[in-house]
Parts: C-alpha cells; structure tokens; sequence
C-alpha cells in the first residue's frame, strides 16, 4: 500500500477558498467532491480541487456528513440538514441531550451523532433519538480528553467505527448500538498501536473497506484494514507539529483528506495498492 | 552577554518585561526593588511550559538545581480541573520506556516518585481503561525539575500541569539564584504582596 501526499487545499487567509479563522471538519459525497465545513460555512470542491460553491450555515459548524441527497451539520445543541444548495430542510433541536456534535454518521434514515459534551453517540431515526449507542460497555463514557468525538460509517454502511482516543483504540458498532469489534492499544514504537495520552482522535473509512485514523503528538494518519491490520501511515512533516484532531474523509478515487485545524488546510494523500 | 552584564540587564528591563508578560497580576512599575519582593514563573517564557518544545529531554532543569533551598521553591501543580485524568497519563508514565505486563508502561517519568496516581470511583473490572484517574504531586517530594510539564502540554497532553513558585517556601532572595540563571527570562519579581499560592488539592465528584 502506497501513501504519498499530493497536495494542501484551502488554509487560512481571505480568499473565497481559504478559512479566516477555523476548519472544523470534512466530508466526501458519491460524485467524489469534498465539502469543509469551517467558520460558518460550508465550502465545496470539486473532485479536482476547485473551489465550486460556499454554503451558509445557520451556526458555527462542528461536524459534517454527506447524505443521499443533503447535507448535516453538527452543532451545540442540535442537528442541521441542508439541501446541496444550502437550503435548510430541518433541524434537529434536541439540547437537552445533545452537547458539541463532533462526528456525524448518515445512512438512509439513520443519524449517528457523537456528542463531545455528553461522551456518548446518540442514535436518530427519521429525526427521532432512538438511543445511545456505546454506552453500555463504556460505563463512564467516551474517554476524550482531547476534546473530540468523532465516528464513521464503514464501507458496508452496517456498522459504525468509532475513534476511542483514551483506550487507545478503535471501536466497531452495529446500527443497534451492540460493540461487535475492536482494535488497538497503547505503545509509542510499533506503529500499529496508539501513542500518547489520547490516541487515535478521528477517524474514516474508505471505498475499500480499510479504516484511517488521525493522531497527534506527531500529528500523523495511520491506515488499518477493517479488520485491525496495521498497513501504513502518512509521510513525516505535512502538518503542523502542534495541530490535533485532524478530521478524515475519503473519496472512491483512492484520494484520502486530512484537516490541519492550526493551518486551516486541507491535506491531500494519495492511498494506492502496490503489486503483490 | 556575561554574567555581571545578564543581571544589570534583567534589573534594567525585567520589572517591565514581567509586567507586559504577567498582566493582571497586580505589578506596580517604576518602584525599587526590595529584598521582600516575590518572584514568579512568566507561564509564556518558562520554555518547560510555553508551546512549541515538547518531551521531557528537552528540559530545563535550572528551578531544580539553583534555587539556594535543599529542596526549590519551585513546584509542579496540577490543575485538576484542566487534567484529562488519562489511564496512561504521559506525565506520570515513560511512555518511551518499555511495556508491563498489563499493559501499561513499566517506568515512572519523574525521578522523584513524586506524583500519586489514584483511580477516581471503582475501577470497573470488566474494562479497567473504563477508568479515570486522578494525578497529584506530592509537593513534599517534587523538586519542580519540570519533567512531568514538559510531557503535559498541548499537543500531547492538556497542559494542566506547570510549574509555580511557592510563596509559603520561597525565601524571596533579593538576587533570585533561579533568575540569574534562568535560560529564558521567565523567573521574575513581581511586587512586594505575594500572590496567595493556589490550593489545588481536592479530587474529583
Ligand atoms: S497528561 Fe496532563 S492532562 Fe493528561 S492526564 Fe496527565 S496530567 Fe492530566
Ligand atoms: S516537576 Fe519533576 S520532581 Fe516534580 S513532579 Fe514533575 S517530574 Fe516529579
Ligand atoms: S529556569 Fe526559567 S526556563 Fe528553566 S524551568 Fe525555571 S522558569 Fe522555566
């Protein structure tokens, strides 16, 4: 497996394709463009990196997913879904249960939305809370000192993995919330397992069904398959050394995208099979 | 710049230096300094605490080793309300060193056995990293090396641990040892009323 870094989008500054002051996270839908969610908007790019159009939201963003047909944006308290023009269609107010949504998960009907706030994933059908998700075999909650929660669905779209930075692990979910998988565990040596205090921080799965996770401390992506196989990781000195919660998405065109939230760039990688 | 010219010039400029880096802290300029002053780590110059150098051999070790008492003024703290209350906190483990048997790296970083590490409520026997724990220094042992703050900053950690001088021990020298030789300029006398110390004892509900 070949991981080679090919490009920066977008950063910081005042063109229409840059963030002023935050990049919050990312997403891919099924014509393979990317959409960033930062300051308050959303902006999208073709599959060629052009800048195509830039999408108000209703409230600073702090998650984004790609529907069917729309889009969800997670913010604090409540749940915002937009056509592919920015129009709003609904939104979901549930503040009551629903802290900083810092990873969202969309098949058919169902939402997944993980509430930094509350440590937990929260399960919506149709617009309704149906129940938590993870809850049961973790007693006190998602351990996330760094501050994010984040999931993704995997290629099949019936389970959920979730990144479980304190465990130093990743976790794998069904849509009825029940653990069936996990992987991972601490050390600092072999690059299969997890650094620091709180590692992996997010997380995505490609096409092809392997697994990519970030970390910080050196901020690096790591790829799995989705069984837990260790199978390479991103090239040194793309981000910035200090920069954390690097959010991940991935197209169906072998391109993986990786937030630097310090820079407000958008790093793009290039994950490509080698011959046997 | 020598010894001799390094202290005139912290005389010169450091009561100015302290008050633009430590605002709010009640400096009162343009008065001479006097052997009752108190003196204070400047938390964006003390390079063990500042962003940007990380890991615990990159340490300035200078509170521990010049401070004229047996033991430095100098403390680490941990503000338990900024602590993370990791399992593998990387302040209390080496987590360079190698693995235990359970799991959990096998050595201590700080040289003087000085943080105490407890788990908050029972740990659940099912899945122990379902735990928090909670990190304190046992201020009778440390030394304020500032190992544990070096590992215990932003990216790597949550930066709640730093380094505090502490006024109830501190002998106010009127030439701070600690100051003179102070690498970054950080070590420096604020006015005459010492800051109450903060009492950040006390665990978690
Ligand atoms: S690294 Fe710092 S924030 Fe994390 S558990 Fe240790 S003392 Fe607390
Ligand atoms: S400052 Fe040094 S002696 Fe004090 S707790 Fe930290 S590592 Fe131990
Ligand atoms: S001597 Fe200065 S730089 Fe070194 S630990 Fe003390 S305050 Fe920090």
């Amino acid at each position: 497996m070949q991981f080679t870094h090919s490009h920066t989008l977008s950063g910081k500054g005042d063109r229409a394709e840059e963030f002023h002051v935050r990049l919050a996270g990312i997403a891919t839908d099924a014509e393979h463009r990317l959409y960033a969610l930062g300051d308050r908007e959303i902006k999208r790019f073709t599959p060629d990196g052009e800048l195509e159009a830039q999408l108000p939201t209703s409230d600073a963003g702090w998650s984004i997913a790609v529907g069917e047909d729309s889009l969800w944006v997670g913010l604090q308290g409540g749940i915002e879904q937009l056509d592919f023009d920015g129009k709003p269609l609904q939104r979901i107010e549930d503040a009551d249960r629903l802290g900083l949504v810092t990873g969202l998960a969309v098949v058919g009907e169902t939402l997944l939305a993980a509430d930094a706030t509350n440590r937990t994933i929260h399960l919506y059908r149709s617009g309704k809370w149906v129940q938590e998700v993870g809850n049961k075999v973790n007693t006190r909650g998602f351990m996330i000192p760094n501050g994010v929660l984040d999931l993704a669905l995997d290629a099949d779209h019936a389970s959920v993995v979730v990144a479980h930075p304190q465990k130093h692990r990743v976790e794998r979910y069904n849509l009825k919330g029940v653990l069936t998988d996990r992987f991972g565990h601490f050390g600092m040596n072999d690059p299969a397992d997890f650094g620091g205090c709180c590692n992996p921080t997010n997380i995505t799965a490609t096409a092809e069904g392997m697994i990519a996770v970030s970390e910080k401390a050196p901020p690096r992506v790591k790829v799995f398959t989705s069984e837990g196989e260790f199978l390479t990781q991103s090239p040194d000195g793309v981000f910035d050394s200090n920069t954390k919660n690097i959010d991940l998405a991935a197209d169906g065109h072998g391109r993986l995208y990786a937030t630097d939230p310090l820079r407000c760039a958008i790093e793009v990688f290039l994950l490509q099979a080698t011959g046997h | 710049m020598n010894d001799p010219d390094r202290r005139q010039f912290l005389q010169r400029t450091g009561r100015t230096t302290c008050a633009v880096a430590l605002g709010g802290t009640g400096i009162v300029l343009g008065r001479r300094a006097c052997s009752e002053d108190a003196w204070a780590i400047v938390p964006n110059k003390c390079v063990n605490i500042r962003l940007g150098v990380t890991g615990s051999e990159q340490v300035c070790d200078v509170c521990a080793t010049d401070c004229v008492l047996p033991l430095s003024a100098v403390r680490a703290v941990n503000d338990h309300a900024e602590c993370g209350r990791c399992c593998i906190c990387p302040a209390y483990y080496d987590v360079r060193g190698p693995m235990g048997p359970d799991g959990l790296p096998a050595k201590k970083l700080c040289p003087r056995d000085a943080i105490v590490r407890t788990p908050i409520g029972e740990v659940d026997p099912y899945d122990p990293l379902n735990n928090f724990y909670e990190y304190t220094i046992d201020e009778s042992k440390c030394n304020g090396c500032g190992r544990c703050v070096m590992e215990c900053k932003d990216p790597a950690g949550l930066g709640s641990i730093r380094l505090e001088v502490r006024y109830d021990l501190c002998v106010c020298c009127n030439q701070c040892s600690i100051a003179q030789h102070c690498p970054e300029e950080a070590y420096c006398r604020i006015g005459p009323q010492p800051a109450p110390a903060r009492t950040l004892e006390g665990g978690h509900v």
